[in-house]
C-alpha cells in the first residue's frame, strides 16, 4: 500500500504539491518517511518526555507553512528546521539554556592535561578495551551510560551531533537547520565528540558512568 | 607546528573538513610522530563514531499516522 503510494510521487515537488492541496495520501506518505529524523532531532533537544508534543506542533506549522515554502532545501532538510525551531521555542519558554555553552569541567579536564608547552602532561590517553564502536556499546553499562550522557548533552551539542553522527548531515546542512554559523557547528561538534570522548575514557578506566 | 594540545583543538574539525594541506600536513605529521595524540584521534573518532550507532525511531504506526492527519485536516477547516 506505502510502496504504491510512493510511487504517486517520484519527484519531491510532486509530494510537496499534493501536501499543498492537503491529500491524504501524502500526509501519511511525508509522516512515515520523515516522522523518524524529527522525532529524534526533537528528542536530542528536549528529551522523550514532549519530543512527540513538539513534533505534532511541527507538523502543524509545516502544513500551515508549505505553501510559502520556496524549496532551496530538500522538504526533510526544511521540516527538521521547523523541529529545530518549535524545540528552541519550547526551551526558551522553559528558561532552558540554549547557549553554546560547554560543559566547562569537562573541556577543562581535557585541557588541563596538557603542560606548559602543550604537550601532554598527565593522564595520558591509554589503549580501551575495544577498538569498534559495535564492540563497545556491546558492553551494556557503557551503552546505558552513552545513551544517559547524549541525553544529558546541552542542547544544541546534542542536536548537532545527531545530525551530523547519526543522519550525516554535512555542516552548510546543519547550519540550515539549526540557524547556527559553521564556525559555532565546529564548536559543538568539538564539545559534544570530547565530551563523548572523555565519558568513555572514564569508563575505561573506572568501570562507572561519567553521568550521574 | 604543532603541539598536542593543538591537534586535540583542531582534531574534530580534521574530521569534518575540509581543511587545508598545510594544516593537513602539520596534523598526519604531529600523529606520524606521537603515539598519544595518534591513540587520542583513534578514539574521538571512535567516540563519535558510536552517536553513528543510534538507529532512528520506528516508522509511526498507521494509528499514530491516522490520529495526525485527522489533527492535519482538523487545522484546515
Amino acid at each position: 500500500m506505502e510502496k504504491q503510494h510512493a510511487q504517486m510521487y517520484q519527484h519531491e515537488d510532486e509530494l510537496v504539491e499534493a501536501l499543498v492541496g492537503k491529500d491524504n495520501a501524502a500526509f501519511r506518505i511525508a509522516i512515515k518517511q520523515y516522522q523518524p529524523a524529527m522525532l529524534y532531532l526533537a528528542y536530542s533537544f528536549v528529551g522523550n518526555k514532549i519530543a512527540d508534543e513538539v513534533v505534532q506542533e511541527s507538523w502543524l506549522s509545516a502544513i500551515r507553512a508549505l505553501p510559502k515554502f520556496e524549496r532551496r532545501s530538500s522538504l526533510k532538510t526544511w521540516l527538521l528546521r521547523i523541529v529545530a525551531n518549535e524545540a528552541k521555542t519550547r526551551l526558551r519558554k522553559e528558561n532552558r539554556s540554549l547557549s553554546l555553552e560547554a560543559i566547562v569541567s569537562e573541556s577543562k579536564a581535557l585541557s588541563d592535561r596538557y603542560d606548559d608547552n602543550g604537550q601532554w602532561a598527565d593522564s595520558i590517553p591509554q589503549q580501551w578495551d575495544s577498538d569498534t564502536p559495535d564492540e563497545l556499546l556491546s558492553v551494556e553499562e557503557l551503552k546505558q551510560c552513552m545513551n544517559r550522557h547524549i541525553e544529558a548533552l546541552p542542547a544544541l551539542q546534542g542536536a548537532t551531533l545527531n545530525l551530523r553522527e547519526q543522519q550525516g548531515y554535512s555542516l552548510a546542512h546543519i547550519c540550515n537547520i539549526l540557524e547556527v554559523s559553521e564556525s559555532n557547528v565546529r564548536v559543538l561538534l568539538h564539545r559534544a565528540r570530547n565530551s563523548l570522548f572523555l565519558c568513555i575514557e572514564h569508563f575505561q578506566k573506572t568501570g562507572e558512568c561519567c553521568t550521574n | 607546528m604543532l603541539t598536542c594540545k593543538d591537534v586535540s583543538d583542531v582534531a574534530s574539525d580534521y574530521m569534518d573538513g575540509p581543511t587545508t594541506l598545510l594544516q593537513q600536513i602539520n596534523f598526519r605529521l604531529h600523529l606520524l610522530m606521537c603515539v598519544h595524540c595518534r591513540r587520542y584521534f583513534q578514539q574521538l573518532k571512535l567516540a563519535a563514531g558510536i552517536a553513528g550507532k543510534y538507529e532512528l525511531p520506528a516508522e509511526p504506526s498507521d494509528d499514530e499516522t491516522d490520529a495526525l492527519i485527522s489533527k492535519l485536516n482538523k487545522q484546515k477547516t
